[in-house]
């Protein structure tokens, strides 16, 4: 008779002929980058002298080059960056489509959730506090709730560009983006001695974002803007022991929220791409526009 | 393994682009195994599975942390195979539960590169079924079954004992004829 075990080799290797792998379809389908899902581990208990050898082997490898554990060296020195993510305002500015020059941003630092963070040389971000538990100095109340919203421990050793796309997404959540009003702005500045490291980031954080602008059909820009502030450390305490405040207030604000969407027009997102031009080359002529005060 | 599920649902809810794809890694088996039962050709699970986990993502901020992820996520499965299917069969009503119901019926066409899947949909109950896949192919502990289909630990066991009694039983007299 057929022994349980074979019947079981027989179903798994049947499944892995026909089982579909949509992940990337998933990815494309709702708008964002493609991600490869990590392999989830199982012990190789039949193989377990194997597996010794390539432990030895590992940590070896692991003592002798720390590339293996931390990833390629991307730059040559750290850099940091600071970020301020500046919700439109909501009204109207009168009949007709909102034009350019018309939009205007809140000035209210409040509204204006703040965030520096360093990157270490190997594109990672880097801790802040005694207990390596977070790598984000959130500068405001907005910016905490924001930073609790996601999980201190969640910006551990993250690169800068997903870091930011997190930031951006909790933000939209939260109402500190208005998914329902033109003239959302992420706007940054980085600091550090590899000017190249920079450019290549910058490049990455600003297609990214807009990636997910327009995926989202939000109407918004990211830039850097050279007369903002660098980023500086000097002030950063650490905060979590007041995580479960944020937590709560943050909750309360995704609550809030939670229609925004509702709140579009029909039609809403069809001029996206020219609006998202138009206004990128506003910023390129003049920086001194208003976003970043 | 469900704290990870859950873990991963509360990532994408936080904003964590990766935690779509931990999600996806540590539930496709079982989504797949879990809507085995039900397809009658596996194009139907690709555009189950991509709509189940695309409608997930949507609708993340209907997950309520401390509950069974994979539980929700079954839930979104099952309605979409039944959406699928009902699509695909316009012309011919479909009862979701009557056509789980249906064992044997369900393997429409057999696939030469599936066949003890299709022997275990032919002769197997659903939830039969449903416990074979998820612990062979999903490869989930008896107990994680238990947990994700609301059952006795007792009776996952007991079910799963009778359905590979049932598939040595059918395999054996085929190697006899």
């Amino acid at each position: 008779m057929i022994d349980e075990r074979r019947i079981k080799e027989k179903l798994q290797r049947e499944a892995n002929r026909v089982m579909p792998d949509v992940l990337a379809n998933v990815y494309r389908e709702i708008g964002l980058e493609p991600q490869k899902a990590k392999p989830r581990w199982r012990w190789p208990f039949g193989k377990i002298a194997t597996f010794s050898t390539a432990m030895t082997f590992l940590v070896i490898a692991v003592l002798l080059i720390p590339t293996f554990i931390n990833g390629p060296i991307v730059a040559s020195a750290e850099t940091s960056i600071k970020l301020k993510i500046i919700p439109a305002v909501e009204e109207d500015p009168g009949e007709g489509a909102i034009y350019l020059p018309a939009i205007k941003y809140l000035p209210n630092e409040e509204d204006t959730p703040i965030f520096s963070f360093k990157i270490d040389r190997y594109g990672k971000t880097l801790p802040l506090d005694e207990n390596k538990n977070n790598a984000i100095y959130a500068e405001n109340d907005s910016a905490k709730m924001l930073a609790v919203g996601l999980g201190l421990e969640n910006t551990m050793k993250k690169s800068p560009v997903e870091l930011v796309l997190s930031l951006a997404r909790l933000s939209r959540e939260a109402g500190y983006i208005k998914s329902y009003a033109k003239g959302n702005a992420i706007v940054y500045r980085l600091s550090g001695e590899d000017a190249a490291y920079q450019v290549r980031l910058k490049a990455n954080i600003e297609a990214e974002l807009r990636y997910y602008f327009k995926a989202e059909l939000i109407y918004g820009i990211a830039y850097e803007d050279e007369n903002m502030d660098l980023a500086d450390f000097s002030n950063y305490v650490d905060f979590s022991g007041q995580a479960d405040n944020y937590r709560s207030s943050y909750d309360n604000r995704r609550s809030d929220h939670k229609h925004d969407d509702d709140r579009r027009g029909s039609g809403w997102g069809s001029d996206i791409d020219q609006w998202m031009s138009d206004h990128h080359n506003d910023h390129m002529s003049d920086t001194g526009s208003g976003h970043g005060r | 393994m469900r704290n990870e599920i859950d873990r991963a649902i509360v990532r994408i809810q936080n904003g964590d682009q990766e935690g779509l794809a931990s999600l996806y890694d540590l539930t496709s088996r079982a989504v797949f195994a879990f809507i085995l039962p039900v397809i009658s050709d596996y194009q139907l699970a690709e555009d189950i599975m991509q709509e189940t986990y695309v409608s997930a993502y949507r609708a993340i901020g209907s997950y309520e942390p401390g509950t069974s992820g994979l539980n929700w996520l079954f839930t979104i499965a099952r309605n979409h195979a039944y959406n699928v299917i009902k699509k695909r069969q316009h012309d011919e009503p479909v009862d979701f539960d009557a056509r789980h119901e249906r064992a044997g019926s369900i393997v429409e066409k057999p696939n030469w590169e599936t066949p003890t899947i299709d022997i275990a949909k032919k002769i197997l109950a659903p939830d039969e079924q449903n416990i074979l896949f998820l612990y062979t192919i999903g490869e989930y502990k008896h107990r994680e079954i238990a947990e994700m289909l609301n059952l006795p630990l007792g009776t996952v066991t007991w079910k799963y004992q009778v359905a590979i009694k049932k598939m040595q039983q059918y395999l054996k007299e085929g190697a006899d004829q």
